[in-house]
């Protein structure tokens, strides 16, 4: 085994695609993972390529909406690196990118379809708003109600289940050694130095010495964030998701609403998946929300997502719905990723929060580039951890 | 509350029973005479459960269970079926349990809001915030059960839960075992015992458990043809199994008839036949042979010593996993018992699962069989009435004694039964070839299965290996597979089945028609946190 360079915290997508790239330049890595790879987030999202602006980013209103929009310039890096994945991993990955659309149903959802173009423009991502008549050519699947839509020809989906299982056989070839069921426990900077604490299965503690560590811990980057005594300030929100049952290839976009939670694709296997942004509910552990736990469904957001995909999508209407799941994921105070350096704690790295399974990959390129060659060849200044260190001001002193 | 809350929000009830089946029904019954409001769930048409399997109401069957073999479980049944004070609830299948947000409960008594409890339940509530004791349980006591009935989907909320949904057959995988009449021997009773229909001319049973010499038997006398009846146990083994001490017993009294039947089968000229395991099914469209195969003493299949018997019908007979998907979905915690019916629920001495106000009782616990189940009701009954706060400590304990010392008789010889009729070690994993599909409703093959475990090293649960290869992605939700897949992945771990753990269950546990579930007039949906 190589000497370890980098520890990278979290078996995600982030986290396996980060090792990969890591090592393809020649680091020692050792990834870190609490359970098996790829069971949270990254394994249990919705798939969707987003390259448009989701309708979390644009709902706030115009202020904040100009805000989020600066995501499209990692949007249109992540566009080209998804172009090049299954080639580059020798994998299927089920990448399909044959166009998203972004239906109205009203005038105020073409009015918000017209922002959402406007703002798009500006950073350089050409979209189209198509009318009634060249929806209903494009996708004759979906419901008369359909009035316009949003078009971008290069938005799609892969499959979760397949793309971070691809980047860690990848990164495993290339030399870096996977632990999973081990825990991160303890974090410590000692020096130009790090020791990371992990515990295994059988609950046998070890220290890892490296120089640096990555926390891709996705939703629980706040909690390692405080294994080092820092803030992040991730929040872990809890989603729902539903899988219908297989039909026949109906289905070749990525379609989401204007104005309403909605994600709704068709994956190779045929199933129908459903999502979104419905939320599901944390459990209680006395007066916290566990993120520990599963997020409990909550029914009635399960059938108000699946009478929404049924209203837009007529043809499903007759299906089963397969089954629906829940899944923890992160987000930041202002919806932009946390990627980069962390200024007060030299060394400690983080690649956390946003669409990550869109921006997954180029984030773990992105960051691996910044902690090997000292910057990526991408500026991600707009993403930099540094936004926040007026709060770690007061907690980087140890 | 919001708005969608009135529309799928049902009402609460005190107790509501999963299951019609002998746990569930005696449960009932004990409630109902404690005054307390019972509704009882089942996705079949009428009470019963899996033993007694009624005829369809107006499909009036001649002689509905001659043998005189469940009365114990019919009495349960006529003791409850015909009140009207119980809310019965048939074709209903419950899809989840969950937990009321919490958030809610606590919007409802920050209101003073007059609730829906009863004064049991609130009384009860009080126990619970002033007694934390050391064990505390998880949740805060009340459910919401997600059911699907014949008009579309609700949610039921209930004070207490009690969870009895039995369990089905373990199913074993070999090459041809999807072929149409390949059957579950208890299957082909359940057609035998409810229709009186005999689905099939020539039947080969097949298994380790003695329940497939009652099917021949039930076959025979029905006018079907059976061409063997094979036991994977060694000649000693079957004799001891079918001669044991526990056919005295009142639980398994249709092993009393053993002898019987085993003159009838010899006399008919059936071939019963020890030391061998069902290896393959062949037909064009459907079964026309079965291949059995010979085991040898250190409990490997000698693929060369085999017999074929010409057929339409291969009846397997392996015993029972317990139906374990909504106690995993509720997050209750289970532990792995393979003989004893695979993933069991924990409980204390009240049946009570490791869920606050969740009991579990019939199969769900060990399959121990019918009279068992009846007891285990009646037990959970009675803590259920002690936990809503209807029976003090003494009453509830002297209430449940007779319960309890009949439940410690069956269980003794249940486990008897168990260690007997298991199949051998490692049968499952023999049985399969390469190729042998592993998950039917995917088409996943063993091989295929393996060969994502060695690309991928790091797999190591049941969960991982389906969101790899699908296996268990389908319409059953790994009901059929799940066991097996368990073995395949532990086999090529070096680790034991229940370290890979069973699929995570979520609700709906059972695939739902999107009709049953959208709702026309939920327009503009805001979701409900
Ligand atoms: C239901 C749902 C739908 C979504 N849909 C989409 C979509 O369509 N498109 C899109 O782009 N994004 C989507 N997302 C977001 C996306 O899934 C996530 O942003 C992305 O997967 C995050 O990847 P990650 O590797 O950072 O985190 P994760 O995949 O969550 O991985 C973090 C890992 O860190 C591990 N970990 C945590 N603490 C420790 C510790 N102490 N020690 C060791 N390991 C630890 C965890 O076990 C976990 O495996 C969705 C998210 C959800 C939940
Ligand atoms: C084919 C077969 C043959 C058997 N033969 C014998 C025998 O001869 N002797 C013996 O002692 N034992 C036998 N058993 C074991 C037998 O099931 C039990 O002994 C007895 O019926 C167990 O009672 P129970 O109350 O636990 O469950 P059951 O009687 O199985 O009742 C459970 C009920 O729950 C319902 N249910 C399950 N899930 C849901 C859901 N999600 N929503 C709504 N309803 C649900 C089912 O429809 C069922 O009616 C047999 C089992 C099987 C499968």
């Amino acid at each position: 085994m190589k000497p370890v360079n980098v520890v990278v915290l979290g078996g995600g997508l982030v986290g396996c695609a980060a090792a990969y790239y890591l090592a393809r330049r020649g680091a020692g890595v050792l990834l870190v993972e609490q359970g098996d790879l790829n069971r949270e987030a990254s394994g249990r999202n919705a798939g969707s390529l987003h390259f448009q602006l989701e309708y979390r980013l644009i709902r706030y209103g115009d202020e904040l909406a100009a805000q989020f929009a600066q995501i499209i310039p990692l949007s249109l890096v992540a566009l080209e690196d998804w172009r090049g994945l299954e080639a580059e991993l020798r994998a299927d990955l089920e990448v399909g990118m044959h166009g998203g659309l972004i239906v109205a149903e009203s005038d105020a959802d073409v009015a918000l379809l017209e922002r959402r173009q406007a703002l798009q423009e500006k950073w350089g991502l050409a979209s189209q708003l198509l009318s009634a008549a060249e929806v209903r050519r494009m996708a004759p699947y979906l419901a008369e109600s359909v009035i316009a839509a949003g078009y971008f020809p290069h938005e799609g989906h892969a499959n979760p289940r397949l793309v971070a299982p691809a980047f860690a056989r990848r990164a495993e070839e290339l030399g870096v050694t996977i632990q999973s069921q081990t825990r991160v426990t303890g974090l410590m900077r000692d020096g130009a130095q790090w020791v990371v604490t992990v515990v295994d299965r059988s609950g046998r503690a070890r220290e890892v010495i490296a120089d640096a560590v990555l926390n891709a811990a996705g939703a629980w980057a706040g909690e390692i964030g405080a294994l080092a005594h820092l803030h992040l300030p991730i929040f872990a929100v809890p989603l729902s998701m539903n899988v219908i049952e297989r039909a026949a290839p109906l289905i070749p976009h990525l379609v989401q609403h204007a104005s309403q939670r909605l994600t709704l694709k068709q994956v190779a296997a045929g199933n129908v998946l459903v999502g979104g942004g419905w939320p599901s509910r944390f459990s209680r552990e006395g007066s916290a929300m566990s993120t520990q736990r599963r997020a409990d469904p909550v029914v009635e957001n399960v059938m108000a997502n699946l009478t929404l995909a049924a209203r837009l999508v007529p043809a499903i209407g007759g299906l089963h719905l397969l089954r629906s799941w829940t899944g923890i994921t992160g987000i930041t105070t202002d919806q932009m990723p946390l990627l980069g350096a962390v200024p007060e704690a030299p060394g400690f790295f983080v690649a956390a929060g946003g669409a990550a399974f869109t921006h997954g990959p180029t984030y773990a390129r992105l960051v691996s580039e910044l902690i090997l060659e000292g910057r990526p060849s991408v500026s991600i200044d707009l993403y930099s951890p540094a936004r926040f260190s007026h709060i770690n001001n007061f907690m980087a002193s140890v | 509350m919001g708005a969608s809350d009135q529309q799928v929000s049902d009402a609460t009830c005190d107790v509501a029973i999963i299951g019609a089946g002998p746990s569930g029904l005696a449960a009932a019954a004990v409630l109902r005479e404690h005054g307390v409001g019972v509704t009882v769930i089942d996705e079949q048409p009428r009470a019963g459960g899996q033993i007694l399997r009624q005829p369809p109401k107006n499909f009036s069957v001649a002689h509905w269970l001659p043998a005189k073999l469940y009365d114990r479980v019919k009495a349960a049944l006529h003791a409850v079926s015909e009140q009207q004070d119980i809310d019965w609830r048939f074709q209903s299948t419950v899809l989840g349990i969950l937990r009321p947000s919490a958030y809610r409960t606590l919007r409802a008594d920050a209101s003073g809001a007059a609730g829906p409890e009863s004064a049991a339940v609130r009384s009860h509530m009080e126990r619970q915030t002033s007694v934390a004791g050391p064990d505390q349980k998880l949740g805060g006591g009340a459910h919401e059960l997600w059911i699907q009935g014949p008009s579309g989907c609700y949610l039921l909320r209930a004070n207490a839960v009690l969870l009895a949904p039995g369990c089905y057959e373990r199913p074993l995988a070999f090459p041809g075992w999807t072929l149409p009449g390949v059957m579950g021997a208890g299957a082909i009773q359940g057609f035998v015992k409810s229709q009186q229909f005999v689905p099939g001319n020539r039947f080969v049973l097949a298994g380790s458990h003695p329940l497939q010499l009652v099917v021949a038997d039930q076959l025979l006398t029905a006018g079907a043809q059976v061409a063997a009846v094979v036991f994977t146990q060694r000649k000693q083994q079957a004799l001891r199994m079918l001669r044991h001490p526990f056919v005295a017993l009142r639980h398994h009294r249709q092993l009393l008839e053993t002898s019987h039947i085993l003159r009838r089968l010899r006399r008919a000229g059936v071939p019963v036949i020890f030391g061998h395991t069902i290896v393959r099914a062949d037909g064009a469209h459907a079964v026309e042979k079965a291949t059995i195969a010979e085991i040898n003493p250190s409990g490997t299949i000698d693929h060369h010593k085999t017999h074929v018997f010409e057929c339409d019908r291969i009846g397997v007979c392996h015993g029972f996993l317990a139906s374990s998907e909504l106690a995993r979905q509720a997050g209750a915690d289970m532990h792995w018992k393979d003989h004893a019916g695979g993933w069991l629920a924990r409980h204390d001495d009240w049946l009570e699962s490791s869920i606050k106000n969740l009991f579990v009782a019939g199969e769900i616990t060990s399959v121990d069989g019918a009279d068992a189940a009846l007891e285990k009701g009646r037990i959970a009954a009675v803590g259920i009435l002690r936990s809503l706060g209807r029976l003090d400590d003494n009453r509830a304990r002297s209430l449940a004694s007779n319960a309890r010392k009949r439940l410690s008789h069956l269980q003794r010889f249940a486990a008897v039964l168990q260690q007997l009729a298991q199949p051998p070690a490692g049968l499952a994993l023999q049985t399969m070839s390469d190729d042998t599909l592993l998950c039917r409703c995917e088409s996943i093959q063993r091989g295929e299965l393996q060969r994502a475990l060695a690309d991928n090293k790091h797999v190591l649960s049941a969960d991982a290996a389906k969101l790899l290869t699908r296996v268990g992605m389908g319409l059953c939700q790994g009901r059929l597979c799940g066991d097996n897949v368990a073995r395949v992945i532990a086999d090529a771990r070096g680790v034991q089945p229940d370290e890979v753990g069973p699929f995570q269950a979520q609700a709906p546990v059972k695939p739902v028609p999107l009709a049953a579930l959208t709702r026309e007039r939920i327009t503009s949906p805001r979701p409900r946190m």
